[in-house]
This record gives C-alpha cells, structure tokens and sequence, in this order.
C-alpha cells in the first residue's frame, strides 16, 4: 500500500513532464500549468502520507523497482528507500514545487514557452525525487546529473538573453567538473565494498582503512561542492540568476543547492569516521558563509544580494554537518528552504511590478502598492535573520551552538558575525525596495500587485517560515530514528548564547534601518577600494575568466592553428628529412595535407615500436636469442 | 542457414534489382531473415570461426543499425545499400574469426569495401576524403602484413586459435599488427586521416566508417588480441593507456575550436576511439570486455544518429556549421530532439547509453589499477561536454534564422527511432549486456 | 656460385618495405603515391613466399596469394578514386587536395 505512494510521489512529476512536452511546442496552453501543478500536489500528498506514516512509527520502506546491472559479483538495482530523511527531504522538495508551479502559471503568464516551462520543471522535481529517494549511489548520482541538466535548460530558458546561455554552460560545465570528484568516489567505494547501496556500503565502511574512507570523504565532497556552490565553485550560482525567478526560488534555494547538503547527511556513517574531513568541510562551510555575506552587503542587484545570502545559508549547514551535527544541518536546509524559496517569490513579484527592474536603489517606496509582497518578504527576512519565534531562529541558533559546543571558537566567531551580517543584507533590500522616497517614479515605473491567486500560493510558505522551527523537539524525535544525535555541551551557557545571538541579528536589523531608512548611503561610498572589491565578487570572476578560460580557448585555437598544422607537420618533415638524409628542404607545408599525414602515420609507428622494444620485450639478450633461433646471422 | 551467407548473397543480388524501395525492402528482409536465423544460432559456419554470446550481442547490435541505416537511407544511395550489406557480412566474419588469419583477411575484406562505400562520390570533397582514407588505409595495410610477415618469420602459425607468444620477435610482431589495426580505430598517431574524411565523405558514410566499422574492427581486435595484451608488462600497457590519453584528449580539445558541426563529430568520435582503448590497456581486469561492448553498443546507437540526422539537416535545409543550426529547436522540434538527445548521450549524461558505457569502461580501468588513465579520462569526458552542450545551445537558445521545415520521409524518421530506443534501452536496462559475459 | 638463402630473401623484402614507406613519405603525385602503396604489399608477398619455402608449409604461400587479391582489389577501387578525383581536378597532385582548413 505505502509502495502505491511511494510511486507515486516519484513518478507523478515524470507523468506531468511529459504531458507538458507533448505540447512544449505550441503556444501558451492553460492546462499544462494547471495539470502539472495537480500531479505535484498529489505528489505532495503521497509525500505527506509516507511522512506521516514514518512519524506514526511506520516501518522504513524500500522498494526494488528493477535490476539494473547484474553480472558475477556486480548487483545494482534501482531501488528507491523513503526513510527518515529521504521522507524530510520529499517534503521539503514537494511543498517548494507545488508553490513554485501554481506561482510560475501566474509568473510566466505572458511567456511564448509557458508549456515548455512547466515541463522543464517538472522534469527537475521528478530527477530531484530520484536523488533524494534512491537507496543507492548509482541512482543518487542519476538525479544528481538529472537535476544538472535540467537546470542548465532553466538557467538558459530565455534564451534571447546572451547573458542567460552563457550562464546556463557555465552552471553545467562546473558542475559536470565537480561530478567527476563524485564519480570518483562512488569508483572507489564500489571498489573497496562491492557494493553502492546504502545499508550494504555503510555496513563496510568501518572496516576499510582509514585512509581509503578519507579519499571516499574527500571525493564525494568535492561533488557537494558543485551542486552546493561551495568556493571555489561558487561563481555559477550567482550568475544562475539570469533565469526566471520560480527557478531560482525552486532550484537555487530550496532543492537542488542543497543536494551536496544531503549528500552530505546522507553519507554520515562514512563522514562519521573521518572528523579531520568533516572539521575541514566545516572551516570552509564557515568560509564561505562569511565571505557571501559580504559580496551581498553591497550588490546592487535583488536576486543576487539573495544568492549571496543562499551561499551564505549553505555554509551554515555544512558546519553543521560537517561537525557532526547531520540533524541540525537537515534542520535548517528545511527552514532554510522554506523561507529562502518566499524570499525569491517575493522578489519576483517586484521584478515583475518594476518590468525586470532588479536594482532596489531604483525602486524605494513600494510598500504602498505591494502590500502583500512587502509582508510576506519582510517575514522571510526575519526569518532569515533569526529572530524568535520565527524558522531561522531555531535552526541558526543550533548551529551556532554545535560549533560552540565543540569548542570551535573561530567558527563560531565568523558565524555569529555572519549572522549580523545577514540580518543587515536582508534589511537593507528591505528598507531599499520598499520603505522610503518612491524613488522608482522618476524613472517611470508603475509598479502593481501581484494576482492575488500568486500571493494565495506564497501564502504556505509565509506560515511554514513562521512555524517550521516550532516543532524541533518533535523532528529531533523523529530524524534521530536514522541519524545520530548530537551531543550538546552548552546547557550552561544555552541562554547565554541565544541571546548574544539575538543581539546581534537586532543590531544589523537596526543598523540598516537607521542606515537606509533615507533612501540609499552616498554615492562617495562607491569610491572606496573595500567596496570595490566585493562589488567585484574579489575579483574572483575576472580571474576565472583569465586563467582558466581564456587559456583553455587558446590552448584549443593554438593546438589547431599551430601545432597540428604547422610545428607538428614541420617537425614530421624534418623527423623524415633526417631519415633520408637528403637534406633537400620540403616544400612549403600545406594544411591537411595528405603526405603529412602519411608521414605522421610511419613515423609515428616508428616511434611506437622503439618505445616497445626499449621497454618491453626485453634487452638486447633476447634480441640476440630471436636472431640466433632464426638460425640467421 | 549461415549467417554470412544470407548476407552476402543478398549484398550480391541487390544490385538486380532497379527500384529503390523494393530494393530496401529487399534487404529489410535480408537483414530480418539474418536476424530471425542469428535467433536460431546461426553463425559464420566456416572453420576458423566461431560464435560466442558475447559476439552473437553485437552482431544482433550491428543487424539492427543497418536496418536503420537502411531505413535512413535515400533514392540515391541505389549502391550504398549493397555495400553495406557487404559489410555486414564481413562484419559478422570479422566479429566471428578466431585466428589471426581469418582476423585479418576479415578486416582487409571490411577495409577494401569501406573503400568502396567512399568512393560513391558526389563531388571533389568526397572525393578527396576518400583518397586521403584510401592511401591511409593501403598503408595500414601495408603495415599490417609486414607485421604478419615478421610473425610468420619467426616460426608462429598465424592460424592457431590462442594468439599467445613469448618469444620477443612474435611480441614485436603482434604490435606492429595492432599499430596497423588502430588506423581503423583512429587511434593516434593513425588518425590523421579520421578527421578530414569523416568530416568530408558524405554523412551516411561517415556514420557506417565512424559507428560500424570502428565498433566492429575494435571488438574483433579485442577478442583476438586478448591473450596477447594480458602477456603485455606493464611498460607496453602504459604505452597503451598513454595513446588512449593523447587520442581523447586531442580529439576534444580539437573539436572544441570546429565551426563545422561535421568536423566536431568526427573528433568527437577520434574522442571516443580513445576511451575504447581503455579497455585494451584494462585488460587486467575482468570488467575489460563488458566495458568495451557497452561502449561500442553506446557508440554505434549514438554515432550513426547523430551523423545521420546531421545529413537530413544538410539534405533539407543546408546545415553545415553550428550557426546554421540556430533556432531549429523552434521550427523543428522533433529532428531537435533526435540530435539533442544522441549528443547528450555522448556527453554521458545518466540514463542514456554513453553514460554507463563510459562508467563502466572507466570502471574497469580503475579495476586494473590504471589511476592516472581514468583520472584524465573523467576529465576528457567532463570538459567534452562543453563541445557537446555548445551545440545543443545553438539548436535551442539561440534566436531563429529564417528556415524551413524538414518535411522528412517517414522511414527516415522511423530510422532515427530504432536508433533512439537503442540509445535509450541501453541507457537504462543495463542487465543484457552485463548478462552475456556471466 | 653464393647461395641465396631465407636470408636474402628477407633482407630483399625488408628494402622493398623500407622503400615502399619512404614514397609514401615523399611522393608527392598520387598515381607515385599509388605505386608506393603497391611496393609495401608485394614486398610483404615475398617474405610470405620465402618463409612458405622455407618452412615447407603453405600457408604462407596461400596468403600471398591472398595479399595479391588485396592488392588487386586496392588497384581497381584506388584506380578508380584516382580517375574520379582527377575528372574533377584535372590533377593528381597530394597538394591540391586542401579544401578543409586554412
């Protein structure tokens, strides 16, 4: 019975995928939004069923679809598992979906690929269902690449916009680079266990040598770094935004950034075994929270500024599960989730009234034709800011109490100041877009409401930011079925800590409302080198650009233009002119020609056969042995 | 009934007859009869050759790509169909053969009419693709029956069934063989002439040379040459692994600087060439002869598709370069798809055939401890898909020239579906192929 | 009155070898080109027949014969090639033949 709903949380999305496709080509067709956004919400349900009947102490279920590869001692099924953390997962990634669909039939509403849209989407839940329900690496890293391909369509999916295309390849080709570290990893765990599923792997685990489990760690890691966009992997995610809004609300804050996270959680019995790896996954996750929040400090652009806060946000949980804390991670990746995807809607409803307008110093003022967007986005950034009673609250505080709990200080100072940092980003976009001088009227903008259907769908996620930290003790019950649990060693100081937290979260709320309560800071500021150099994102881009793309371009354009069609056919010749001996000077070398080619061929078999005979068959005793068995010489 | 007799009977009948579509109807039937008698155990039937599941798989693979090829091919292609039903049944002889005798006289038979396909030409460019395989190929030749004289020179029967030496002159004998053997492989340093003629032979050509021929002459040369690559040291081996290195990596690096949409598949396809040599120098491990039929099943589905639909772009509305291709995911969805699809599979995208051919050609070569080749490898197929996604960027991101719609014959279409269901079975029901070897 | 042994033979076939790739190095018009090709299998076809000879077994001897059928049916498609290529350039020189890059 529970197998029913299991297939169909997976394969509803897939069903709603390909009915868009069948009509990806023609015009705007109501139906497919509205058919698609159905078969998620049965997903969602069935999600709702399986989560509940876990939470009513339901057995786990694990279902063997079919068997994929088999041969000798080879086995790999595709089979699917709802767990404990699979079931949060589904949840997570179903409720974002559902929302992000009925928001997209409004979003996209005047869009020539409206159909082509809903099926793309469809198509990243249905891949973002196989990751997070698979029982097994193989079919973990097919979502992994599912959830790849189909951003890299989405990213792209205006694709009149150069900027969009360009940023799509460059999602794709970095993760496809991460992948590799991934793939690695699964080569060596199937290696050195014989086996990818789960259970079975995480079984042998303890008995491999340490130093094979912290190769496995570190590999794996490197793919979470790309999905997750953690440095140096970082660039695409900002540059993502140039696709439509409900992708970045669905892909790059909810669901599909977080999948190096749940890898992550996931993989906890192997991480378990190496606390260096972990404690290095925690340094960078602290890193990297602290150095997005400063590239968001100063942009000028909406849906970046949140970008950079997402980062930020992921940061966070890897220092929780990095430290060992897999359950305060997932904690947050769902509040996180829940509040950053409104954060995004929120926003896209503005770029929508301000005609894709993004920068907030332009707008300023729209609380009074926004109201509800204005509300729902102000509640998402005390949210984010971690201010009680909301979701962020909760699950930042744990956070920074793991890390003061393992008597990581330093950690626990970049964090607490990040977060000061976060609630000053997320309300200075507030006080800019919304509060002071309608600063967007000069420039003859009219901005209106959303539909009120949109605000309707936003509307869950607005309660979720609000009460989702409410029930920690309960998830805490709940998750710790399947993941260990943390020991905390801060009672004493718990109150402490929360408050010290608080402070600081109010002083960045209260210093950016002071701060912009006018309208934006003086053009001066834009002089200074510090803010140069984070409206630069460090300059990181730029070198990118310098010293691995360029070079790459050249080293292609050179190896074709010169060295193939010119050093390599020169020397050819003269490798042959030494042979003849005739001294007499070739010809002036044609390109792609033939005689060059055929030289290639001799000398190159020439070659081959003195590297050989020098390294293989043997000295020149044996040589002499095969000339005096011919009874020659 | 023996298999290569039907098909070569048919091959010699077939230009009887004068109407294209009994023609291709004709040898639908041929290759259906091939394939109902290859059901019933049918072989070669000759001595010094010799059926196996593991050949019987592919010689199913092969049947059915020629069917589609068939199916794909058009009224002026009257003598294509007669070749290649000639290579089909040298084909079969070849992946049949036990001996180094009947190896080569299968391949010269394969070489000899895939000179024949080419030199159905149309204008100077064939022509001059063809001369430049042609001399390639008598030199290869050339090469590979000298290394068949020095075998017989120092005393080896080049008709025993188990090709093992060990004696230094038979070793050196044996390799000159395989450097001559890589021509057809367009392994470097023999590919040089790849490029051009693949890029320069009409694009049905270039499908049966870069899909069928290759796969075809490297899961031979695999299967003959097995006992004498498992004798290899480890400094020969190496020798392998690097050319394997230099092969995939010049052919993407190579593609990556191509205008012409033909030229970027056929480095793509010197690309695949050298991950089908990791299996050669993986011969260690028992993963080696699964990796390489996976890989050549892939490859023969997605090359000859993507060549194929290359030619009704060109056919019908003059796509030659990449910006030719721009906006034809709007004006025509479907044959975009059909291309889109066939590459991402050479990119090795999960649930596609390339994906688990490469995964499991790469996981053999970690099997034999070849760390430093897979290292490389994984990262030639990573920066591979940056050629591969370029082009699916112009097929769909970029803004429409004005084009027409291809109104494509059906059993053209029909073609590329066989073609597609391959690619898509292979990618996601892996079992067949791993069943034949347990 | 010297004896010609294996030997000579071989040593014959290995300089029609080495002559053979040297005109596929250097020639330059393709009929030359073409010969070329043809001195690479016939000097192949000696060392067979010598080596059949001289092991009193024919499979060597068998397989030149086999080699000479390769060589023919590279003559008639090769010839073939050539006359086509040469119609349509009014030359056989290898240089001609560059329209792919540049």
């Amino acid at each position: 019975m529970m197998e029913m709903y299991l297939y169909l949380a997976l394969f509803a999305p897939l069903a709603g995928s390909l009915f868009a496709a069948l009509f990806g080509a023609s015009p705007k067709t109501l139906w497919t939004g509205l058919i698609t956004s159905g078969l998620l919400f049965t997903s969602f349900v069935s999600s709702v069923i399986l989560f509940s009947y876990l939470l009513s102490g339901g057995e786990v279920i694990h279902v063997e679809m079919m068997t994929w590869m088999a041969t000798g001692n080879l086995y790999i099924p595709f089979g699917f598992v709802v767990d404990e953390v699979s079931a949060t997962m589904m949840i997570v990634v179903t409720t974002v979906s559902t929302v992000v669909h009925v928001y997209a039939i409004g979003y996209m509403d005047h869009d020539k690929g409206f159909n082509r849209f809903f099926s793309y989407l469809s198509a990243f839940v249905f891949s973002m269902m196989v990751l997070v329900m698979s029982d097994n690496f193989a079919g973990l890293f097919i979502g992994w690449e599912g959830v790849g391909l189909c951003s890299w369509l989405l990213i792209g999916f205006w694709y009149h916009k150069e900027t969009a295309t360009w940023a799509a390849n460059e999602a794709f080709i970095m993760n496809r680079i991460a992948d590799l570290g991934m793939l690695i990893g699964i080569f060596l765990i199937y290696w050195n266990t014989g086996s990818l599923q789960y259970d079975k792997v995480f079984a042998e685990v303890p008995y491999l040598d340490i130093d094979t489990v912290t190769m496995i760690g570190i590999f794996l890691f490197v793919g979470a770094m790309g999905k997750s966009a953690q440095f140096p992997l970082h660039t695409w995610l900002a540059d993502a935004m140039e696709g439509p809004t409900p992708v970045s609300a669905l892909i790059h804050a909810a669901t599909m950034v977080t999948a190096g996270v749940y890898l992550v959680i996931r993989a906890n019995p192997i991480y378990d075994l190496i606390p260096d790896v972990g404690y290095m996954i925690a340094s960078l996750g602290a890193f990297v929270a602290i150095f997005a929040a400063t590239m968001a400090l100063v942009n000028r652009d909406m849906k970046r500024i949140i970008a950079y806060s997402t980062l930020s946000q992921l940061g966070y949980m890897f220092v929780a599960a990095g430290l060992g804390a897999y359950w305060v991670a997932l904690f947050h990746l769902m509040a996180h989730a829940f509040f950053k995807a409104l954060l995004f809607l929120g926003a896209g409803n503005v770029m929508h009234a301000m005609d894709d307008e993004l920068d907030p110093v332009k707008m300023g003022g729209l609380r009074h034709a926004m109201k509800w967007t204005m509300v729902m986005m102000t509640l998402a950034s005390v949210a984010l800011a971690g201010i009680y009673p909301l979701a962020g609250f909760f699950s930042k505080d744990k956070i920074l109490e793991v890390a003061f709990s393992g008597d990581h200080y330093i950690l626990w100072g970049t964090l607490w100041v990040t977060a000061g940092l976060t609630a000053f980003y997320s309300f200075r976009l507030i006080m800019l877009a919304f509060f002071g001088e309608k600063r967007h009227e000069a420039l003859g903008f009219h901005p209106h409401e959303a539909y009120k259907y949109v605000l309707w769908a936003m509307s869950p996620l607005a309660v979720l930011a609000v009460i989702a930290g409410w029930f920690e003790h309960e998830f805490v019950h709940f998750i710790t079925h399947l993941l260990p649990n943390f020991e905390f060693h801060t009672h004493h100081v718990e109150m402490i800590l929360i408050i010290v937290t608080s402070m600081i979260a109010l002083g960045g709320i209260i210093t950016a409302i002071m701060l912009y309560k006018n309208g934006p800071l003086s053009k001066k500021w834009e002089e200074r080198p510090c803010y140069k150099v984070l409206i630069n994102q460090y300059f990181i881009p730029q070198f990118y650009e310098e010293f691995f793309t360029k070079p790459y371009r050249e080293l292609s354009r050179v190896l074709w233009k010169e060295v193939d069609m010119k050093i390599v056919d020169a020397s050819v010749d003269g490798i042959a002119n030494t042979i003849y001996g005739t001294g007499e000077k070739t010809r002036h070398m044609q390109d792609g020609n033939l005689s060059s080619m055929l030289r290639w061929m001799v000398i190159g078999l020439l070659i081959l056969l003195t590297l050989a005979a020098a390294f293989s068959f043997g000295t020149s005793d044996t040589v002499q042995q095969a000339l005096s068995d011919l009874g020659a010489i | 009934m023996s298999l290569f007799a039907l098909l070569f009977g048919g091959a010699l009948v077939s230009p009887l007859i004068k109407n294209m579509a009994l023609l291709k109807l004709f040898a639908l039937l041929i290759l259906l009869w091939s394939g109902y008698a290859l059901s019933q155990g049918a072989g070669v039937g000759l001595v010094f050759f010799e059926q196996s599941s593991y050949v019987r798989l592919f010689e199913a693979v092969v049947l059915i790509v020629s069917a589609a090829l068939i199916l794909h091919l058009d009224k002026e292609d009257h003598g294509t169909i007669t070749q290649l039903l000639f290579i089909a049944a040298a084909s079969m002889a070849l992946l049949e053969s036990t001996t180094l005798l009947s190896f080569v006289i299968t391949f010269e038979a394969v070489s000899i009419i895939s000179f024949v396909l080419v030199s159905n030409i149309k204008d100077a460019t064939q022509a001059e693709g063809a001369i430049k395989m042609f001399f390639a190929g008598a030199l290869a030749s050339g090469i590979i029956l000298f290394g068949l004289g020095l075998f017989a020179v120092s005393g080896h029967d080049f008709n025993a069934s188990a090709l093992s030496v060990d004696d230094t002159f038979g070793m050196i004998a044996l390799f000159i063989i395989l450097i001559g053997i890589f021509y057809k492989l367009t392994i470097f340093p023999m590919h040089t002439w790849a490029a051009d003629t693949y890029a320069q032979v009409s694009h049905t050509n270039a499908a049966i040379l870069s899909a069928i021929v290759k796969t075809v002459v490297a899961l031979a040369t695999f299967k003959i040459f097995m006992p004498f690559l498992a004798q290899l040291g480890e400094m020969p081996i190496y020798l392998l692994a690097a050319l394997a290195v230099i092969t995939m990596t010049l052919g993407n690096i190579l593609a990556l600087y191509q205008k012409s949409i033909a030229r970027i598949l056929a480095y793509s396809s010197i690309a695949h060439a050298g991950y089908m040599l990791i299996p050669f120098a993986a011969v260690a491990s028992t993963y080696a002869p699964t990796g390489l039929l996976y890989i050549a099943v892939a490859y023969i589905f997605m090359q000859s598709a993507v060549f194929l639909v290359l030619e009704i772009l060109r056919k019908e509305l003059e796509i030659k370069t990449l910006d030719d291709l721009k906006g034809l995911g709007q004006k025509n969805p479907l044959y975009a798809l059909l291309f889109t699809v066939q590459l991402f599979s050479l990119a090795g995208i999960p649930l596609l055939a390339g994906f688990i051919a490469k995964a499991v050609a790469f996981y053999a070569g970690v099997d034999a401890g070849l760390w430093p080749l897979i290292m490389i490898a994984l990262l030639n197929s990573a920066l591979s898909v940056g050629y591969y996604a370029w082009i699916v960027k112009h097929i769909y991101f970029d803004e429409a020239q004005t084009k027409g719609v291809i109104t494509g014959r059906f059993t053209a279409l029909l073609g590329q579906l066989i073609l597609l269901g391959g690619t898509i079975y292979f990618g996601v029901i892996a079992a067949d192929i791993f069943g034949v070897l347990s | 009155m010297m004896e010609i042994t294996l030997n000579h033979y071989l040593i014959l076939s290995t300089l029609l070898f080495a002559i053979g790739l040297i005109g596929v190095m250097r020639r330059k018009n393709l009929l030359m080109l073409f010969f070329a090709t043809e001195i690479l299998l016939n000097s192949v076809n000696i060392a067979f027949a010598a080596i059949s000879h001289y092991y009193g077994d024919l499979t060597g001897q068998m397989f030149a014969f086999f080699v000479i059928a390769i060589a023919a049916s590279e003559v008639a498609v090769g010839l073939g090639l050539l006359i086509i290529w040469f119609k349509r350039t009014n030359n056989i020189d290898l240089d001609a033949m560059t329209s792919m890059r540049g």
